[in-house]
């Protein structure tokens, strides 16, 4: 059967969203195996299987309905439950999500089934459990079982623990497939490039066939808003015929458009906003896979997952958070018996929270296991030559070195984690974002990252700046402060340029123009207009990055305005120094300076020049 | 007829367009719109023939300057026109002298082996078609547009 693009794009929408669903009540299984439970499984996995099979995905259909018979007799309480059935529910539900991956890729893909299936066929004994007298009509396998009524529990137990195992060594191979760019960014401890297009290419895959679910209210209030837009601008154009629109019924109109007009860019802002629930879904399902392969014992607490982010954030924050609770459960969290043997609660406590304030979301995840090893950081950071061995840091400062490229703290590598890449990537990730990470951690008591990310990336407050006559848009959140520069007495020294006495701190001052040259600036255009207005003040934009303080002489500031962000296109993303593009009031297009990065620049610069000194 | 010659055959139509002195054709249906030309805003530490950016209704597109991508020398007259690529990197406009018209052209009347000497680079050259005896240089522009860097590395170092 032909497979249409569109339909199946549609069932591969839908299907995600079922499948997050399905983990969801799976997660839920093993604190309360309700009939009720089981219920809504199945109606999940059912609609699942008929949206399949509508679009032609036979075998598709065909596995949900193996796995679908297995929900059926649990809800008809026909065999007892243990663990391991949540287990291989997850499992198949892993594999309905790989499968649907590579049909975004090839429509006729189909995934290689022959583990599960095991798995499935062991457990698809109608009547296992139970009525085994009944079963002399049934088939070989059926009175086999009957011969040992524990029999295939016990031995289904049996079996997934050897394939647990046995799945840790050879990943499924289309997620082999699908991660083919994965062990080049292993490859090279320091190669935040590589990451970064990654997430580059990431974006420009999803943005091919990004869906997005919006409630049907929050459309139809988008649409009445719109429908009211256009009956003022009837009336605006009307008067404009009748070059009357000074009248106050005209300038009424005006006015209320206006109003519309905003109104209207909040709600479609708001189209993009989405809650973190199946974020968090995701990530307690990590934490428990990785927990159960290790034969962990944690209990997951999950809160806030309400609170609301752009769907771009939660995209591409989505890989640094399973990487940090990989981290948290595999490094952290101790084994059972290790915890009663210090007297810590069993099972370990694993926290994911998000919060919400006036800088925006705040996710923390933390654990109550042994904390990070102070002692062993900064060994590795000494012996790789990140830092001084006499350096004094603080235990905060120490637990942060965990973000520097190359370091891992776990002694042996294990195939969860610990090969020494991704904290420092994770850093760079949130930090893309404009966010921050931080880390508090104590020895025997548990770590806590703490990832603050923007509500949204779309609307910034921004200061406009002029440098070398044009102008530029730079992120309030950037700022820590902004100074007066005719106000100091700018020293220059050799070495490091020009510095300023910051309320006792020494600081560079750097000219933002030298980072931004402009061809057109050559004759030396930008810096004549403050030759002629000596007297005027010279605003200086203060940056801190981590411990570091750079001051950016600019040449004024036009005003402070919310600025709308537009992506670069790949072509210019690739530019160093902006983080986008924003239009003007004007209606000229306008660039937003990134000055962390260019800070980042102006220290490695700075760095350097100081070893050679 | 074989099917090969029926393929052949077929007519695709180009925009035809100037820049100095030089007539070049790309495929029409890579032209997402051709817009009037206004003034871009310059964006550092990028190379000499990406002139900055301009806003089309809203978005903002990279500008390319053709005169210069191609080596014409670059006189002060205003340009005519602004052709704008949606490219695998996004859009991306470019600046040229004139765009003059478009033309419908089998594959057979270009030829694609010219032993003429163009500006472009070898593996962007479609070939070289004879339309009312002037010689148009047939070239896939959002395949070379798509495949610029613009960035200068050497800015952000000092």
């Amino acid at each position: 059967m032909e497979i249409d693009q569109e339909l199946l794009n549609c069932f591969i929408g839908e299907a995600t969203d079922s499948l997050s669903e399905w983990e969801r009540i799976c997660l839920t299984i093993d604190d309360s195996a309700t009939k009720e439970v089981f219920d809504s499984l199945f109606r999940v996995a059912h609609n699942i299987k008929g949206a399949s099979r509508a679009v032609g995905l036979e075998e598709f259909g065909t596995f949900v309905h193996e796995v679908e018979d297995i929900i059926n007799y649990l809800r008809r309480d026909e065999y007892p439950m243990f663990p391991g059935i949540a287990t291989v529910l997850l499992e198949s539900q892993t594999i309905l999500i790989e499968w649907l991956e590579g049909l975004k890729q090839d429509p006729k893909f189909v995934r290689e089934l022959s583990a599960i299936r095991k798995k499935l066929d062991l457990l698809r004994v109608p009547n296992a459990g139970q009525h085994v007298a009944a079963s002399s009509s049934a088939t070989a396998s059926a009175s086999q079982d009957a011969a040992a009524p524990k029999g295939p529990v016990d031995e289904l137990e049996a079996l997934f623990m050897a394939a647990q195992a046995e799945a840790q060594g050879s990943p499924a191979p289309v997620a082999a497939a699908l991660a083919v760019e994965e062990p080049k960014v292993e490859a090279k401890p320091a190669a935040a490039a590589p990451a970064k297009k990654d997430t580059k290419n990431q974006a420009a895959a999803a943005r091919n066939d990004e869906t997005i679910r919006v409630a049907a209210s929050k459309l139809d209030e988008l649409i009445q808003l719109i429908g009211e837009l256009s009956i003022h601008q009837a009336i605006v154009a009307q008067g404009r015929k009748a070059g009357q629109l000074q009248q106050r019924t005209y300038q009424n109109a005006i006015m209320l458009s206006e109003k519309i007009t905003k109104e209207i860019q909040g709600k479609a802002l708001g189209l993009r906003m989405q809650p973190l629930v199946s974020l968090f879904q995701r990530i307690e399902r990590v934490a428990r896979d990785v927990a159960r392969a290790q034969a962990k014992d944690i209990s997951v607490v999950v809160e806030g997952s309400d609170v609301e982010l752009d769907k771009t954030v939660i995209e591409r924050i989505t890989d640094p958070l399973v990487h940090i609770i990989r981290n948290a459960v595999d490094h952290g969290v101790e084994k059972a018996e290790d915890r009663a043997a210090s007297g810590k609660p069993v099972p370990a406590t694993v926290k994911i929270s998000a919060d919400k304030d006036s800088a925006g979301v705040c996710i923390k995840i933390s654990e109550d296991g042994r904390g990070l090893n102070g002692e062993r950081l900064m060994r590795k950071a000494t012996e790789m030559g990140l830092i001084r061995a006499d350096s004094q840091l603080s235990e905060d400062e120490i637990a942060n070195l965990i973000f520097l490229p190359g370091l891992s703290t776990a002694e042996k590598v294990t195939d969860i984690s610990g090969r020494g890449v991704g904290m420092d990537v994770v850093a760079r990730a949130v930090q893309a974002l404009g966010g921050t990470i931080d880390v508090k951690t104590a020895v025997g008591k548990g770590t806590t990252f703490a990832i603050t990310l923007p509500t949204s990336l779309s609307i910034v407050e921004a200061l406009i700046v002029e440098i070398s006559r044009s102008r530029y848009a730079v992120p309030m959140q950037e700022l820590s402060e902004i100074v007066d520069l005719s106000n100091f007495s700018i020293e220059t020294t050799g070495k490091r340029g020009r510095m300023i006495s910051l309320r006792g701190n020494v600081v560079p001052v750097e000219n933002l123009h030298d980072y931004l040259p402009l061809r057109t600036s050559k004759n030396g255009t930008g810096t004549a207009s403050k030759v002629a207005g000596a007297k005027a003040p010279t605003p200086g934009l203060v940056v801190r990055e981590g411990e570091d303080v750079v001051v950016f002489e600019i040449d004024s500031i036009v005003n402070q305005q919310q600025v709308v962000v537009r992506q670069l296109s790949d072509q210019l993303g690739k530019l160093q120094g902006f983080s986008g593009c924003t239009i003007l009031g004007d209606g000229e297009p306008g660039m937003i300076v990134s000055l962390p990065e260019i800070t980042r620049a102006y220290l490695k610069s700075a760095g350097t020049k100081e070893n050679r000194a | 007829m074989t099917e090969a010659s029926v393929v052949q055959q077929r007519e695709s139509r180009y925009l035809v367009f100037g820049v100095g002195p030089e007539l070049y054709g790309t495929p029409l249906l890579g032209v997402r719109e051709v817009v009037e030309p206004q003034a871009p805003k310059p964006v550092p530490n990028t190379v000499e023939y990406f002139t900055g950016v301009i806003n089309i209704r809203g978005e903002i597109v990279g500008v390319i300057d053709l005169r210069i991508k191609f080596g014409q020398p670059v006189k002060d007259t205003p340009h005519n026109a602004l052709m704008v690529f949606m490219t695998e990197v996004g859009p991306v406009a470019a600046l040229v002298d004139k765009v003059e018209s478009v033309v419908k052209l089998s594959s057979d009347q270009i030829e694609s082996a010219p032993s003429v000497r163009t500006r472009v680079p070898s593996q962007y050259l479609t070939g070289i078609a004879e339309v009312e005896n002037r010689l148009i240089t047939i070239v896939d522009l959002s395949k070379i547009l798509s495949t610029d860097e613009v960035a200068v590395v050497r800015a952000m170092s000092r």
